[in-house]
C-alpha cells in the first residue's frame, strides 16, 4: 500500500497538534502543512505579555522550524489555498500548484472582527504582524472597543507602554461572557484604580478621522484617541470549506461530528474554525479557546489515521490577571444562559437558574447553577481547588450528589479530597 | 518500566517533611511555599486527616493540554510532565485547571512549578519516616494492590467458612 499522503490546512495550534499527532500515530504518512504565515507555530495569547513588554518576541515561539523537520514535516509556509477540489482530493494553492492528500485537515482558524475601516491606527489582536503593528505605532490616547479578556488585556499592556486608555463597552458590564455583574464591577474598579478609564452601554457609531483615526464617535459622546484597537471578538474562518462545499453549522463553525469529521468523509477539521458541542450544555457552540482547539487537533489527527477517538465536547475556561488581581471564568454567566433556559423550558423541563456567591481565602466566587449541576463559575483572586470544581462540571456531576458524597463517610475516606470543594457549596 | 510516586494518605502523620526537602532540593531554602508536594489537612470527617498532594504525571494531562506556550511535556525517562521555564509565561492556566492540585505557581520565578521526580530519584520518598510516599515500579505497585485484595478476601474467607 502507498504510504498515505495527509494535508492540514493552518499551522495554528489546531494545525500543528493535528500535524504532530498523525505523526505520533503513523510514522511512514506524508505530512504536508500549508500555512499563509512564514513563521513556525506562536502563541497567540502571549501577545498582550509580548505588547507589554514582559516577553520577547522569539519568546511568542512555541515551536522551531527543526521542530517540523523533526517530525517530518513538510512545510508550505507563505502560502495560501486557493480552493478544495474534493472530488480529485486535491488542494489548489495560490501558485497553482496541486497537491493531491488522502486525508485533509482544515485548521483554518479564526479572525478577529474589525471595524471595517481602513484607517491608520485601526489594530485588531489577532496575529503576531498584529502585535508588531501596535508596537511600531506610536501613540498617547488609545481606544479599545470591546472588553472581552483579549480588549482587558490588550488594555493593561497598552497602559505598562504608557498609553492613556480608555475601554469602551456595548453592553452594560465589562467582561460580559466571563463575569456577571456584580464581578464585573470588582474589576472595573480595579481598572479604574489603575487609571484605565471604562466606558459601558455605548456603542462605537463612527471612527473619526480621515486617513488616520482622530477619535471615535459613540451614541452618546465623542471621544479623542490616535490609536483604536477592535477587541469585539472572534469569527471562525470558513470561506474555504464554504466553497468547497463543507457544511456549516447553525453558530458559523464547520460542523463536524464526534470524531472531528466534516460532511464530506477524509476531511477533518479542528481548531477555531469547527463549533464543537460544549461538554456542559450539550449545544453546539463556538468555544474559540486554546485548550479546545489542541485537543481537538489531537483527536482529529489520530482519527486520520485510522483510529476512533471520540471528542468529549468543548469548554470554556477563562484567566485574565487584572493589575495582580487573578480572575477565572468558567461555562456560563447567568446573563448568557437566559436564552439557554427558555429553550430548555419550552421543552417541559423547567430548569431552575440560581447561583451560590461568596468570599473564601479574601477572594470572591460566583458559582452558577442551572437546574441540579453547576455549569459556570467566577472567582477573583481565588486560585486554589478550582481544577476540582472545573472536572466535576465537565463529568456533569449534579451538585446533589456532591452534597450527598460529604455526607457519605465512606466515599470521602477513598476521595479525600473532595472535602476540599465543601466550602464552596456549604 | 516507568515508576510512579505512590500515596499512602492513611500512613501520612502530617509532619511535612517532604515539603522541607522538596523545597531544599529544588529551592535550596525551606519554604513550603516553594515545595512541589503539599501536605492537606481535612477537617471535620473522612479517615485521613493528612493527605499528601503531588502531581501524578497524568497519561492524558491537562495542565499540558491547556498550556498556551506549550510548556509542559513528559520526559521520555522518567515519565515525569516537566515545565520548561524558559517558555512559561506564568499565566497560571495549568494551576487553575489541575484537578489534583498538582501544578503550583512559583512566586520568586513568576512561572509553573511541579513536580519532576528529582530525575528518576525522589527525596521526599527518602524523607519519609512512616512510608507514607513510595517510589515504585508500576508492576510491583500493580502487584502489591493485589495482594491488599487478596488479604481482604482471605479475611472474608475466614469469617464465612470458619
Amino acid at each position: 500500500m502507498a504510504t498515505m499522503k495527509v494535508v492540514v490546512i493552518g499551522n495554528g495550534i489546531g494545525g500543528f497538534s493535528g500535524a504532530a499527532n498523525i505523526r505520533h500515530s503513523d510514522p511512514e504518512c506524508e505530512i504536508t502543512m500549508i500555512s499563509t504565515e512564514k513563521m513556525p507555530l506562536y502563541s497567540a495569547c502571549v501577545l498582550p505579555d509580548y505588547i507589554s513588554g514582559k516577553i520577547l518576541r522569539e519568546n511568542t515561539f512555541v515551536k522551531r522550524e527543526s521542530d517540523y523537520k523533526k517530525l517530518g514535516i513538510r512545510t508550505l509556509f507563505g502560502h495560501e489555498v486557493k480552493e478544495i477540489d474534493t472530488k480529485a482530493r486535491k488542494v489548489i494553492t495560490d501558485d497553482g500548484k496541486a497537491i493531491s492528500y488522502d486525508r485533509l485537515v482544515l485548521a483554518t482558524g479564526s479572525e478577529a472582527v474589525s471595524l471595517g475601516d481602513r484607517k491608520r491606527g485601526i489594530f485588531r489582536v489577532k496575529t503576531l504582524k498584529d502585535a508588531d503593528e501596535i508596537i511600531g505605532h506610536k501613540g498617547r490616547k488609545a481606544i479599545l472597543v470591546g472588553s472581552g479578556a483579549i480588549g482587558i488585556e490588550v488594555a493593561i499592556a497598552l497602559h505598562h507602554r504608557g498609553y492613556d486608555v480608555t475601554i469602551v463597552e456595548v453592553m452594560d458590564q465589562i467582561l460580559p461572557l466571563a463575569l456577571d455583574q456584580k464581578g464585573a464591577s470588582r474589576v472595573k474598579a480595579v481598572l479604574e484604580e489603575h487609571g484605565i478609564k471604562v466606558v459601558t452601554g455605548e456603542s462605537g457609531e463612527a471612527v473619526l478621522g480621515k486617513d488616520r483615526v482622530e477619535g471615535l464617535q459613540t451614541d452618546k459622546q465623542e471621544l479623542e484617541c490616535d490609536t483604536l484597537i477592535c477587541a469585539l471578538g472572534m469569527r471562525p474562518r470558513v470561506e474555504l470549506a464554504q466553497e468547497a462545499g463543507i457544511k456549516i453549522g447553525e453558530k458559523g463553525g464547520i460542523k463536524v461530528d464526534s470524531l472531528m469529521e466534516t460532511n464530506i468523509s477524509g476531511i477533518y477539521a479542528c481548531g477555531d474554525c469547527v463549533e464543537t458541542h460544549d461538554v456542559l450544555t450539550g449545544e453546539p457552540s463556538l468555544n474559540l479557546f486554546w485548550h479546545n482547539a489542541n485537543r481537538q487537533g489531537a483527536v482529529a489527527g489520530r482519527n486520520c489515521t485510522g483510529f476512533t477517538t471520540e471528542y468529549p465536547g468543548s469548554g470554556r475556561l477563562l484567566n485574565v490577571d487584572v493589575f495582580g488581581n487573578h480572575l477565572v471564568g468558567f461555562g456560563y454567566t447567568e446573563s448568557a444562559l437566559e436564552n439557554l433556559r427558555d429553550t430548555k423550558a419550552a421543552n417541559g423541563q423547567p430548569n431552575q437558574l440560581s447561583n451560590i456567591e461568596g468570599e473564601k481565602h479574601g477572594g470572591y466566587y460566583r458559582l452558577v447553577i442551572l437546574g441540579d449541576r453547576c455549569i459556570g463559575g467566577q472567582f477573583i483572586n481565588i486560585k486554589k481547588d478550582l481544577g476540582l470544581l472545573w472536572a466535576l462540571m465537565y463529568r456533569r456531576k449534579s451538585i446533589g450528589e456532591l452534597l450527598g458524597v460529604f455526607e457519605k463517610e465512606e466515599v470521602m475516606s477513598h476521595r479525600p479530597y473532595l472535602f476540599r470543594l465543601r466550602p464552596f457549596f456549604v | 518500566m516507568e515508576k510512579a510516586l505512590v500515596i499512602h494518605p492513611e500512613k501520612c502523620t502530617g509532619c511535612h517533611a517532604c515539603e522541607m526537602i522538596c523545597s531544599l532540593t529544588h529551592e535550596n531554602e525551606c519554604d513550603p511555599n516553594l515545595s512541589r508536594i503539599g501536605i492537606m489537612k481535612t477537617r471535620g470527617g473522612g479517615t485521613h486527616e493528612n493527605i499528601p498532594v503531588v502531581c501524578q504525571q497524568c497519561h492524558n494531562p491537562i495542565c499540558a493540554d491547556v498550556c498556551v506556550m506549550g510548556a509542559i511535556s513528559k520526559n521520555a525517562e522518567t515519565g515525569a510532565l516537566l515545565v520548561n521555564e524558559d517558555l512559561c509565561v506564568g499565566c497560571k492556566t495549568c494551576v487553575i485547571a489541575c484537578p489534583l492540585g498538582g501544578v503550583l505557581y512559583h512566586y520568586i520565578k513568576g512561572c509553573a512549578m511541579k513536580c519532576d521526580l528529582c530525575s528518576g530519584d525522589p527525596e521526599c520518598v527518602k524523607s519519609c519516616l512512616y512510608g507514607a510516599l513510595e517510589y515504585l515500579s508500576m508492576d510491583e505497585w500493580g502487584r502489591r494492590e493485589r495482594l491488599k485484595g487478596a488479604e481482604n478476601l482471605g479475611r472474608i474467607f475466614e469469617v464465612v467458612y470458619k
